[in-house]
């Protein structure tokens, strides 16, 4: 049981990581390397303002596409919010990489905050979900690598709350064995989009705003 | 093998609580956890009376019978003891207990219980005897070292009885026949139905 | 005891009764300082003295009276005090005192700022036994009788095929709204279901399997996350009941419906939108719902409990809601996906094929025709799940290629 602890939190966990840190530097560069447009008019805004404008505009659908996507926009906000006060905030997580590994501490989470952010992440994914599997749209745009991303991260999610207890090692051992996964296979999944709504974003604004339209 | 049980004479507390000061020193029991308590009845009216009320460590144990991951054991001395490896923090034990005697350190907003302690004879534990491990999550094993529960030794006038059940029951009888007037053992009644010695 | 005795033990005396409060001043019950009415300012008697023997006679009156009232209690009390109270008296000696922990009278603990105790509380025996003797053998035996059951149902009892076949025109049935929260509440159903099992039966069925060690580890998984999804089922059932209340109001028919069968019987009652065994369904997970729901409240977080009965109480009512549900649930799960053919795509596309429409639900039909609100509208071509024949389709192929 130790050694499977040992393994998933020493040599795998640093495999993966950097399997994590190099595949997302390397596809992000790949991304940059694409380039833009070659024969450019001259601009008649800035695209540097326009790619920061729409970056920060989409968080926030228009109103016209609220009552088809409102609920889809709320599972998105619960479960990434949430998601993201977990990971950051809880009380293991800040033992682990602050104190593990930066070597620094921050204030946690009570355990009613930790509860209470896991419901909501919790609800948000599984109701995202539910809507991939039910929508026609949704169907037919997904391929089986985003229903994988989808159950790979519920895992993640859901073997890291079963052992809240923190009282056996097989569970953490398990938790982090789904982690190691979750790093290893980021790079080359839909998990991107982390960093690529940026680029996308980014491109869509640039173009509007070098056209001199707001988005 | 002697059947070990406890016995509080009502007639004899005087509500010192020099039990539960023991208990607490003896077995470095964590603050917020009472694993031996006194009680006081009819109080400041004619008929009061104190008890020292921990496990009772009964026969037909409740608190086992119920337990969903099966974490507890009765040793031959009829000791009810616990894993606290094992321990998921349910509270089932607390639900069933008669006497409420199982104790848990922590009860955040969530009820969010830790494991559960309670009074163990002075008996630890499944920790090897004695051990360091044994000691933190067990207290003291007095009974390893052929004593008797730190409680009832301390007891300021000896109404606090433990140790073999046949021993104990010939003290109380005397003092009955002493006193003159009839018996009121305690929770023997429910702790420990069924034939004597056991 | 009379009035001789207080809560506080000791006896009040005339003292305590009587104050004499100057004339025109009157103390207020509590103020040390005594209150003056009107403007008299002087303390004494309009003369300075007492008025002769009237008033000689009236307060010899006054303690008169007060003495038959306080002195025969004081006396009362005085012998109570007198008598030992180790005696064999039935309310003051030992059996008294056992009797009355017995029956939970409340005692106060040493220990300072705790609410009273109650030195024995029987009741969890009685949960106890409602628990280990009722309901995990019934509730087993039920289980083991609804899984059971639905193997050699699903073994023995063919698939109900849909009536001439696919027709291959799809009816829209339920909305996007509707599939999400449905498949929502059945994955957290699942994932609670599954952890509760494990915590009432793991003991019996899983510890002769993987041992005690390894049992720990499940179960303790099993608390966490059951503790975690129950609010979230709460949240759930909170958007599933009112998204498809509409049709499932209970009428004679749908007892009639159930009384001959169901879809077992030869000739099908005709149903509405939702038959029968839909609406109990429906209105089982309503009422056993919300009691899990309600019980699970108090038993996850339990500082909200008033007292311990509320948990054991809930942890029985938890336990049987949950066992209902679970038994109706694998029917349930049954009946909608391979126990009956054309059934699922109703609740993953949305879109169900018409003549499964015409067969099973006509009424519901039938209703839509009449309003012109039959549609096809988000549904996918026509195109049978399970690669068959469709009758519509083909024939409109041949014409094509013809």
């Amino acid at each position: 049981m130790n050694t499977w602890l040992w393994l998933a939190e020493g040599p795998l966990f640093w495999l993966s990581l950097s399997v994590f840190g190099l595949g997302v530097a390397w596809k992000l560069t790949g991304l940059l390397l694409l380039g833009g447009p070659r024969a450019q008019p001259t601009p008649r805004g800035s695209p540097a303002g326009g790619a920061v404008y729409t970056i920060l505009r989409h968080f926030v659908p228009r109103r016209v596409f609220l009552p088809g996507a409102g609920l889809h926009v709320l599972a998105g906000y619960a479960f990434h919010l949430g998601l993201f006060i977990l990971l950051g905030f809880a009380a293991p997580h800040v033992a682990f990489f602050g104190e593990r590994l930066l070597g620094v501490s921050w204030p946690t989470l009570p355990q009613w905050g930790f509860i209470v952010a896991a419901e909501f992440a919790f609800a948000g994914l599984i109701i995202l979900w539910a809507m991939r599997i039910s929508e026609p749209i949704q169907k037919l745009v997904s391929r089986p690598a985003d229903h994988a991303a989808t159950w790979l991260t519920f895992l993640v999610m859901l073997s890291g709350c079963l052992a809240l207890e923190e009282a056996h090692v097989s569970l953490r051992a398990l938790h982090m064995t789904l982690v190691d996964a979750w790093l290893f296979w980021f790079p080359f999944s839909p998990l991107m989009h982390t960093f690529t709504f940026l680029f996308s974003r980014g491109f869509t604004g640039a173009t509007y705003g070098r056209r001199g339209v707001g988005l | 093998m002697a059947r070990m049980k406890f016995l509080c004479d009502a007639e004899r507390c005087i509500e010192c609580n020099g039990c539960v000061v023991a208990c607490k020193n003896e077995n470095e029991v964590p603050w917020g956890v009472n694993r031996r308590r006194v009680i006081t009845i009819n109080d400041g009216k004619p008929g009061e009376r104190s008890i020292s009320i921990a496990c009772m460590h009964c026969s037909d144990a409740p608190c086992m019978a119920v337990c969903p991951v099966d974490c507890f054991y009765q040793t031959a001395e009829g000791i009810v003891l616990h894993n606290k490896d094992m321990c998921i923090g349910c509270g089932y034990c607390f639900y069933a207990c008669p006497f409420g005697a199982p104790q848990f350190p922590q009860n955040g907003a969530f009820g969010t219980r830790g494991k559960m302690d309670k009074c163990t004879f002075c008996a630890g534990g499944p920790e090897p005897d004695g051990s360091e491990a044994e000691f933190t999550k067990y207290g003291r094993n007095r009974i390893a070292e052929g004593k008797l529960p730190i409680c009832a030794e301390m007891c300021a006038t000896k109404a606090l009885l433990a140790g073999d059940g046949e021993v104990v029951a010939n003290i109380y009888r005397e003092r009955i026949i002493m006193r003159g007037f009839g018996a009121g053992a305690w929770g023997w009644a429910r702790a420990y139905p069924g034939t004597p010695g056991r | 005891m009379g009035l001789g005795s207080g809560l506080s033990g000791h006896s009040r005396t005339l003292n305590d009764d009587l104050v004499v409060a100057p004339h025109g001043c009157g103390a207020l019950p509590g103020f040390a300082i005594p209150v003056c009415a009107g403007g008299r300012k002087s303390m004494n008697w309009p003369n300075g003295e007492l008025h002769g023997r009237l008033g000689l006679l009236l307060l010899a009156g006054v303690f008169l009276i007060l003495q038959a009232v306080f002195v025969p209690a004081e006396q009362a009390h005085a012998q109570q005090l007198d008598t030992p109270p180790n005696t064999l008296d039935q309310k003051t000696g030992p059996a008294g005192i056992w009797r009355d922990l017995r029956r939970g009278k409340p005692a106060r603990e040493t220990r300072p700022f705790t609410p009273p105790v109650q030195a024995i509380q029987i009741e969890g025996e009685e949960w106890r036994k409602v628990r280990n003797e009722w309901i995990r053998p019934i509730g087993g035996g039920v289980l083991l009788f609804a899984f059971g059951g639905i193997i050699l149902f699903a073994l023995f009892v063919r698939r109900v095929p849909i009536e001439g076949g696919r027709s291959g025109r799809p009816v829209s049935r339920f909305t996007r709204y509707q599939r999400a929260v449905h498949w929502f509440t059945a994955s957290v159903f699942i994932l609670l279901a599954i952890s509760g099992l494990i915590l009432l039966f793991g003991r019996t069925i899983l510890i002769p399997i993987i041992g005690k060690s390894a049992f720990a580890a499940v179960a303790s998984a099993a608390k966490q996350g059951h503790n975690l999804f129950g609010p979230v089922f709460i949240v759930a059932l909170l958007l599933l009941l009112p998204a498809f209340f509409r049709h499932n109001r209970p009428f004679w028919q749908d007892l009639a419906w159930l009384a001959r069968g169901g879809f077992l019987s030869r000739r099908e009652p005709p149903s509405g939108k939702f038959n029968g065994g839909e609406k109990l369904w429906y209105w089982l997970l309503t009422v056993f719902g919300l009691i899990i729901a309600g019980s699970g409240i108090f038993l996850d977080f339990p500082a909200i409990a008033p007292a311990l009965v509320y948990l054991q109480f809930s942890h029985i009512l938890h336990a049987v809601a949950a066992v209902v549900l679970i038994t109706f649930a694998i029917g349930h799960a049954y009946l909608g996906s391979a126990g009956v053919e054309g059934v699922l795509e109703g609740m993953t596309t949305g879109c169900v094929d018409e003549n499964w429409a015409r067969q099973h639900h006509p009424l519901w039909l039938e209703e839509l025709e009449a309003k012109g609100e039959k549609t096809a509208r988000g549904c996918p071509r026509a195109v049978d799940p399970d690669g068959g024949d469709v009758p519509a389709a083909r024939e409109a192929a041949e014409e094509a290629a013809s």
